[in-house]
Parts: structure tokens; sequence; C-alpha cells
């Protein structure tokens, strides 16, 4: 038997990730599944990126990762959202073709070596030490690795309901994990319920496209990676339509028969994500609720009707889908449902994702109350690169929020109570302006070539363009025109005499890339992408001189380690609810500790003080480093 | 908890607030030395000064104009009290000078310090003794708290629910513009940008009338400071002593100071009112002259009211002109003095002669109409009574300061042509300030808000 470097448990958007960049980092790598064909299945909505999440897919796809190339290879409607915001919240969002993905996703990981893919279901931890050693899986076999990732998503003691119905499963046809809940537990570590839910799926065949306003994608496409040529796409539109009064007096006639209103649902779901149910409880005054058809694939005629999330009853769901227009003659392939599942609550893990409980055990993606593919991809990518750190002896890789959504998002899970299913907004990013889908590489790329993610060329190359940039910012500071030479300004500026600095031009509002183009050639030359981002840099200059002099000014407490041994009932001055999050939490630096709620500008006096007697304790009796 | 920084260059008057002799303002951290010599002129910049070393010079406005002469001892990290960098500056006595040199090195990107900073910078940098370590912590988390708490209670009765109000009133504006933002593909009616607007609007008009107010705040903790101006011999010794009650002795002007200005407080109605008399006119010299006429000049400015004495007995001249000149648009009490002189059916045609309205006619010698001065004077001071009665007045500075942050980002916020986000940057940083005062708005508050209110999700 193979002893592997990384077991992952899990093979959807998290696990999959963590597979392909601890392989791509040279471990040897077991990826555990219940369904060696079901590989980076999208288990709800058929579609990859979105506001804030697009973001975090370029971010994957910068530092490396996976998912970005195969949503391209898989897309069939590419879109920007936020067109008409500014480029800090625009975000690309792929449709994709649900059974492409899956293929692409396996061919992908197969074509990496070091990988083993397994169909086992797992049921225990073996633990030594305190360590994680390997797996336990069904049927009794034992599979050694030196640290294992757990990415089970809504598997754990997965329970599906619809109506009064309820039967235990992973997903929709595919069995739950037992017994992994109940194993963790006993080595200590806290468990929590959750719930989300998914939509019907209905078949075009039997919908009338023509009552519906229709949703084409663009021209050219925009997408997440460097490497797919996404030209020649074809495109398949989305259709929109909208429910009915009589829609929600159906819904309301089927409450009584709702597991979320009869109170059977124990776990929380998100709020941003509510049934169709809820939706028509909640705003009983709404008379329309939007609902998006969205193919599923080119072959396939089945219709994903976003939207419309439901666990009521099949009779209900159908009922009152029928009076939707468009859907009149509907036919249901499979029912929508609630789902509840275990997760872990993630005060108990590090930034690295590893287990506070058990070292060498990591979680990542919905275990830890997350939602989205997305933001499951990020921690699996984050976890597979920290295992393989851990195991190299090498210091581990934690993103911060001024760099990337991904460090927000684990920042977050590291410091916030989450109750309902966790999903990224951009206003989760207090540097929003600097978090932008266009500068991806240029944030993050240095990490992934150090990593040995990503080819020195691939690095150069963003480095190559990162200059140009640069220099043609400083080349356009240089050139002046007079106001005349460019129509619009002349409008806005009520001083035509002076001559202005093309970069000062740019700086006008209605002012873009394409009537530099016209006065300067050399600006003309750059490829559309590049006078977009010297577009950008400049229009936002003044914003992000202000939020790189802000993060400039808490780095130092940023970088403060703590000390994740300390028991802060031992630290004389601070509060009780400080000492209560403190304790839960265990910030790993005095940065990440000020934004635990409830830790107030006296108390991170305290812990300063108390940082700065441990350094002089430590040098009168100095503590061997293990 | 944005506020808490390390890397900041901080400042502080050091010296206990009142009529000292000397008042010290010390400022700590990797820029202490450069911001001072912006406003120092001495004979070397200070930055080429080693450290341990006091310097003679005067501290200059933006304007170029002379706030003080000072003593200003340097010293380099890590000899220093903190360990850092730290400038001591020495100027005289009294509320004026020093509080306008700590507005100035305010305005050059200074923070203003934390109660005990500097001593916990001092403890941080290992300038004192560990031992104490112990008992600094609780020192400086009790002080914290502390100030927590009476910040809180500096904030009495309506004040404290309006500025909740307005935070609010913000939140759900930043609600509404990430709403458009975060859930751009959702069936929701956005707000048009006119309503924005509006809703900012309605924000700043209620913030600029607490701002208006913060002065009268500051006169009640401070006092309100009045000048006595007007030509030699119009009579202004003798107001200042009629209205302080007893002959206040001659005072000598000491050679080689500059300040041969006399405070003196009153009470008129328990408002502390403090009287300086513009003396020094009267120097000959031209150089002497136009020093006089500076510091009559400093003297107005920093003053909330000038009593303008006009002689009656003698013709409006060029002197006259001048001073009404320096006081241009400053609040004033015109002021025509001896009217003990004259026969009652005679004064009011003396008004005519001057080319200024008398506000009142005064005698300081017999005391005439002084009674109706200090209740002129206290209405001047305490104009806006009902703010005052309903507790309505922002008295701590570091409030004051945020507010004008406030504003000045909601002004921003106003100006954003293009771009929400923009729009909801300077939102999001007046409500970190306006947070700062009524309690931190954190961004998950902003998501609850949208989810409660709006039909999210597809």
């Amino acid at each position: 038997m193979r002893n592997y470097e990384v077991i992952i448990v899990g093979g959807g958007h998290s696990g999959c990730e963590a597979a392909y960049v601890s392989a791509k980092m040279a471990g040897k790598v077991l990826l555990l599944t219940g369904g060696a064909d079901s590989l980076g299945r999208m288990s709800c909505n058929p579609a990859v990126g979105g506001l804030a999440k697009g973001q975090i897919v370029k971010e994957i796809d910068a530092l490396g990762g996976i998912m970005g190339t195969v949503a391209d290879k898989s897309g069939i409607q590419f879109r920007l959202l936020n067109r008409s915001k500014g480029p800090a919240v625009r975000s690309t969002r792929i449709q994709c073709d649900r059974k492409l993905y899956e293929t692409n996703m396996s061919k992908a990981l197969s074509e990496i070596e070091n990988i083993d893919i397994a169909e086992k279901m797992v049921t225990g931890i073996i633990v030594r030490n305190g360590r994680a050693v390997g797996v336990k899986c069904d049927g009794g076999e034992i599979i050694y690795g030196r640290t294992v990732i757990l990415a089970t998503g809504t598997f754990l003691n997965g329970l599906i309901h619809i109506g009064m119905k309820s039967y235990p499963a992973g997903r929709y046809n595919e069995k739950p994990a037992i017994g992994l809940t109940e194993n963790l537990k006993s080595y200590g570590i806290k468990a929590g319920r959750l719930k989300t839910g998914t939509p019907p799926r209905i078949d075009g065949k039997s919908i009338d496209f023509d009552k519906c306003i229709i949703q084409k994608g663009e021209y050219p496409p925009p997408h997440f990676s460097k490497v797919v040529d996404v030209k020649g796409k074809v495109q398949l539109p989305c259709y929109l339509t909208y429910t009915n009064e009589r829609t929600h007096r159906i819904i309301r006639g089927g409450l009584d028969r709702s597991p979320l209103f009869r109170g059977v649902i124990e776990g929380v779901g998100p709020r941003y994500c509510p049934s169709i149910e809820d939706k028509v409880v909640r705003f009983p005054d709404k008379v329309r609720h939007q609902l998006f058809l969205e193919p599923e694939g080119l072959d396939t005629d089945e219709i994903y009707i976003n939207g419309f999330s439901s666990s009521l009853p099949e009779d209900i769901q159908y009922e009152s889908m029928k009076t939707i227009p468009g859907l009149e003659n509907v036919k249901m392939n499979r029912p929508g449902y609630a789902i509840e599942y275990d997760y872990f609550p993630s005060s108990q893990i590090k930034p690295t994702m590893e287990s506070k409980i058990i070292e060498n055990l990591y979680f990542a993606g919905q275990i830890n109350g997350t939602s989205g593919y997305e933001e499951a991809a990020a921690q699996g990518l984050m976890a597979g690169i920290n295992a393989i750190l851990k195991l190299r002896g090498e210091p581990p890789f934690v993103l911060k929020r001024s760099e990337s959504y991904i460090g927000v998002l684990i920042d977050d899970l590291t410091r916030l109570d989450i109750d309902e299913p966790y999903r990224m907004f951009t206003s989760r990013a207090e540097y929003r302006l600097l978090l932008r889908e266009d500068n991806a590489r240029e944030r993050l790329s240095g990490y992934a070539f150090q990593l040995g993610l990503i080819s020195k060329d691939e690095y150069d190359k963003t480095r190559n363009s990162q200059k140009r940039i640069e220099r043609m910012i400083n080349r356009l500071k240089g050139i002046f025109v007079l106001p005349a030479k460019i129509s619009k300004v002349e409008k806005v500026r009520k001083d035509r005499e002076n001559k202005l600095s093309l970069y000062y031009a740019l700086k006008i509002p209605g002012i873009y890339e394409k009537d530099i183009s016209k006065i300067d050639k050399e600006f003309a030359k750059l490829p559309l992408e590049m006078r977009k981002k010297v577009e950008t840099e400049i229009k936002y200059s003044g914003y992000i001189k202000r939020e790189l002099r802000e993060i400039e000014k808490f780095s130092k407490i940023e970088e403060m380690r703590l000390d994740t041994n300390i028991d802060y009932r031992e630290i004389t001055g601070l509060k009780a609810e400080a000492i209560e999050k403190l304790n839960k939490f265990k910030p790993y630096t005095l940065g990440q500790g000020s934004r635990i709620a409830g830790v107030s500008p006296g108390d991170l006096s305290v812990l300063l003080v108390y940082l700065r007697r441990r350094r002089e304790d430590d040098k009168m009796f100095p503590v061997k480093q293990s | 908890m944005r506020d808490f920084s390390l890397s900041d260059t901080i400042a502080a008057i050091a010296t206990p607030p009142g009529e000292g002799a000397i008042a010290v303002i010390r400022l700590s951290g990797g820029r202490a030395i450069t911001v001072v010599d912006k406003l120092f002129m001495g004979k070397n910049k200070l930055a080429q000064s080693p450290g341990g070393r006091s310097r003679y010079g005067k501290i200059v406005n933006e304007g170029g104009e002379v706030i003080d002469e000072v003593v200003v001892t340097i010293m380099r990290a890590p000899q220093s009290y903190t360990g850092e960098d730290t400038v001591e500056i020495s100027c005289h006595g009294g509320y004026i000078a020093s509080a306008e040199i700590l507005r100035l090195l305010l305005s050059l990107g200074v923070r203003e310090a934390e109660r005990g900073e500097f001593t916990l910078r001092a403890f941080l940098n290992g300038r004192m003794d560990l031992t104490r370590a112990e008992a600094v912590a609780d020192l400086v988390s009790a002080k914290g708290e502390l100030r927590y708490k009476t910040a809180l209670k500096q904030l009495s009765g309506d004040l404290f629910g309006i500025l909740k109000s307005e935070r609010d009133k913000l939140k759900d504006l930043l609600s509404v513009v990430e709403l458009g933002i975060d859930f751009a593909e959702e069936d929701i009616e956005l707000s048009p940008r006119s309503e924005i607007n509006y809703r900012i609007k309605t924000i700043i008009a209620t913030i600029s009338d607490l701002i208006a107010g913060f002065d009268a705040g500051r006169i009640i903790r401070e006092g309100y400071r009045v000048a006595i101006s007007g030509k030699v011999n119009v009579g202004k010794s003798s107001l200042l002593n009629k209205l302080l009650g007893y002959e206040r002795a001659i005072v000598t002007p000491i050679a080689g100071t500059t300040r041969d200005t006399l405070s003196e407080p009153i009470l008129i109605n328990g408002l502390e009112v403090h009287l300086t008399d513009t003396a020094g006119f009267r120097d000959n010299t031209e150089s002497m002259e136009r020093e006089g006429i500076n510091r009559a000049k400093r003297i107005i400015e920093t003053s909330d009211l000038v009593l303008f004495l006009l002689d009656p007995t003698a013709d409006f001249t060029s002197d006259d002109k001048r001073i009404m000149e320096i006081i241009g648009d400053e609040p004033k009490v015109v002021l025509m003095n001896k009217i003990d002189l004259f026969e009652r059916e005679e004064i009011e045609k003396l008004r005519d002669n001057f080319p200024i309205n008398v506000d009142l006619n005064i005698s300081a010698f017999t005391g005439e109409n002084l009674q109706k001065l200090r209740e002129i004077i206290y209405e001047r001071a305490i104009g806006n009574k009902d703010n005052i009665q309903r507790g309505m007045i922002i008295t701590n500075r570091r409030h004051y300061e945020n507010l004008k942050s406030v504003m000045e980002e909601l002004s921003f916020a106003l100006g954003v042509k293009e771009g929400d986000e923009l729009i909801a940057e300077h939102l999001r940083r007046a409500l970190n300030h306006l947070g700062e005062i009524s309690g931190e708005v954190v961004s998950e508050e902003i998501l609850n808000n949208i989810f409660d209110n709006f039909c999210i999700g597809k």
C-alpha cells in the first residue's frame, strides 16, 4: 500500500482543487470520492463566477488552480456582470455545461501525475499522537497518508427534504457520508447543522420560451484563464420569467406541508438564497419574483430554474410552476429539495485550513460553513498548498485581506461566528478597489511562482505586462495636449487655454481609453486589455493611494504574531468578552485579533503590552524552538 | 478599532490646561522631527540637530505668520521617553498658542494621541521598567475604557440620539448602494442617483449643524475669547478694568517678550469670558509698528468676538481705519466710549461722525451700559440657545474632527460622477468616522440590513 502525502476526502470543487495543486507541488495524492464519475459536480446552479465570485476564480487561476480553466472549457454562456459599474465590481460569470465540466475536471486531474482516484466512503480519521495519519473507509479498510483534507461538502449526515418526506442523501440520488461526523466529534471537534436548497430541473422542450425574455451571452466571451481559447465558443441564451399572484397562492396553500415552516428543518439556511416559499412569506407585498431559466448543457434539454429553490411537496412545486409564463405545460425532471448537513464551525481551523485540534487534518469547502463552488475551490486550493508546505517544513501560505478575496474569505472564517452558509460579497472586502479581476495576476502570480504552481514563463509574462502598463502610465503623465484635442474634455473644462496631460485627461469622468487611443499612437498600440488596465489604474489612482496608505498604517499590528497556546484568561486587563472571543478564535496575528467582534482598542493595548513582556521574558529565559 | 496604529506620529498638549507660564506640546513617532521642521523657523533645520538638544525659534502658520516664539527640544530614537523620535515644543502658556500649534500639527497628518498612548509606546519600545508591565496594562485598559465611557457621557441627551439616527440613515444609504453593486442581477428597483444624493444632503445638513455647535461647546469648555481693540487712549484698559471689577495693576512689558497681551477671565452668568487687550499699537518705529499690527491681528483672529472702541472726543483717524480693516468680517461689537463727557442729547448725533454703525454707547469711566455690554457678550457667546438646552453640543475635539471627516467624505460622495463603488467607498469611510463616535458599523451589518429589507436570492 502506498503511503500518500495528501489524502483528500471528497471530489467536489474543493477536493478537486486541493488534489490539483498538491499534486502539482509534487505531492503523492489520493482523492477519495463516492463516485469517480462525479468529480467537480455542480450540484446547484450550472454556473461559475458571478459577483465577487468571479474575482475569486481569477485569483484561483492566478495562483495556478484549475477552476478557471475548466469553466472556460465548459462554458456555454459568457457574461461580464456589473458592466455599467466600475472595474472593481465587474465580475465574469460563465454558464457551464454540467456534464462537460465534470469531464473536463476529470481530464485535468488525470493529466497530472501523482493523483490516484478511488471510490470509497470514509467513515473516520486515524489519529496518532494528536496527528492525522490516515483514513478509515467503509468496510474497515485503512489508508495511510501524512495529511488528510476533508472536503465532504453537504454529504455528512446529509438529509434531503421534499415536502414532509425526508431521506438520507449527500446530493440528489447520491448516498450520504455516515459516521465521519461522529468520529470527528469523538476527538473533541464541534459540529453544527446547516441547510441549503436547490430548485427543480425541468425539460426545456416543455417550455414556451417566446413568453420569456431572452438573455444572450457576450462576444467576445469574457473568461477566466489565459490558456483557453474561447473565441469560437457556441453560446446558449438564458431566459427570464416571473412568478405571479397565482403562483404565490398555490405556494401559500402548500405551506402546511413545508418542512421549512413546519419546523422539520433544524439547520439554518442562507438568507441571500432563500427558497421561493420563504420569499413569498417574508415579502408578501412583492407581486412577482424573477426567475432565470438556465440551460444545463449543449446536448441536454434540461433547464435549471434559478430563483425557484424549494422544499415544498412535489405536487405544489409542479402546480405552482405551471402558473408561470412559459411554463404552462412544464415537465418536471426532478423536484427541488432542501438538504441539511453537518458542518464544523470554522473557529476550529487555522488560517492554513488546518484543524486546531488534530494536526495535519485540513478542512476545506462547505464543511466549514461556506456556500458556493468558488468559495469551496478557494479553500481547497489553500488547504492543498498548506498541507504540502507543512510536510516540507516551510512557512505557511496565508493571504492577506488587502491582497485577495481569498484572504478576506479565510480571515472571515477564522474570526466570525458563522451561523448561516457564508457567501462572498464584494462589500465584505474593505480594499475592494484593489481586489479586481483585472489585476488578480499582478496581485498573486508572484506567490504562485514561488510555490511552483506557475512557470517562470507565465510569471514573466505577467511582470512584463505590468511593466508595460507602468511605463505607459508614466508616459501619459508627460504628454500634454490642449483640451480641444479631446472633444469631451472641452465640454467639461472652462479653461481652454491650458494644456493638460493625457494622464489627467483620463481621470476625468467620461473620458476613456478609446479617447486617448485617438491621440497617442503608442497608447493605441497596446492590447485592449492593457489599455483598459491603464485606464482603471489612473481613474482609481487617488483611491488606491489612500487604500495603500491605510494598509501600511495597519501593517505593524497586522504582522505581530500571537501564539495560539495563549490562554487569554491569564492576561490581566482584558475584558471578559474579549477573553471569551480570543480564546474561541485563537488569532494568529494581532491584526486578526483586532477584527474579532468584541475586542476593543483597549484590549488591543493590553495584548501589545503582553506581547512585549513575553518578548522580554523570552530573552531572559530563552525557550528552545521545537 | 480602525484608529489603532503604532506607526502614526502622535501629538498632544502635555501640560495641564490653564494659564501656566509655559505650555508644552509633545510629539512622538517617525515623522515627529520632519513635521515640526515644516512649522519651525530657526537658525538651522531641526533635522540637522542631534538628539538631546534644544533649539530656539518661531512657529509659523500656513500663511507664514508667527504664532509664537518657542523652544524646541529634540530627542532621537531610542534615546527618548517613548523610544521613538520625540519633539517637545515649549511655547508661551495659555490656550491660544498651544491650541494653534496643535491644530497646525494635526493639519500636517499628525494624529492626536490617545490617553496613555505615550506611556504605551514607551513601554512597547522597552523604555520602561519591566516590573511595571502589569500595572501599565491595567492603567492603559482602564483609561481606554474610561475614555470610552466619558466620551459616551459627553454625548448627552439628544445628541447621542441624533448621531445614532444619522449613523443608521447612513447605514441604510450604504446598504442601498451596496445592494446595487452586490445584487445587480436581482429584480429590485434601485434608487436613482438623485435620490441617493438627496439622502446624502439631508445627512450633511444635520452633521453641519452639529459641527457649528462645536464652537458653542468649546466656548462652554474653554471659555469665550473677547479682544478689546481700539486706538491709543480710547479707553481699552479702563474698560478691561471696569469689566474685571477691580483696578488691575498696570503691567509693564518685560523686555524681550512679545507677549505683552494679557488675558483675564471674568464670569458672565457662569460663562467664562477671557478678555484680551490688544495694547501695543502705539510704538512709533516702523518695524515695531508692523509687529504691533501683526500681534493685534493674531489676537483678533483667535478671538471669538472683538470689542471695537471708538473715541467721540477725537476724529476718526487712519489708526481707526486700520483697526477696522484688521477686524474685517470677524464678529464684533462697536462701542462708543466716553459718553460721560457729553450731554445726553448730543450723544446720538456723535454716532454719525463714524463711518461704521455703533452698537452701544458706554462709559468705561462711570460704568454706564456695561451691564448691557455683558449681556451682549453672553448672547453672542451662546448663540444657539436651543442646541445648548437640548444638550446638542459637541464638546469633544475628537468628535468634532470625526464629524468634519464625515462631512468631507459625504461631499466627496456627492461629487462622484461615475462608479457606484466609489460612492460606496466614500459612504463607507463616512460611516467609519461616524461609527467612531456612535458605535462601529461592520460590513456584516450592511449585509444583514440588505437581507432583512430586500428580497434577495436567485
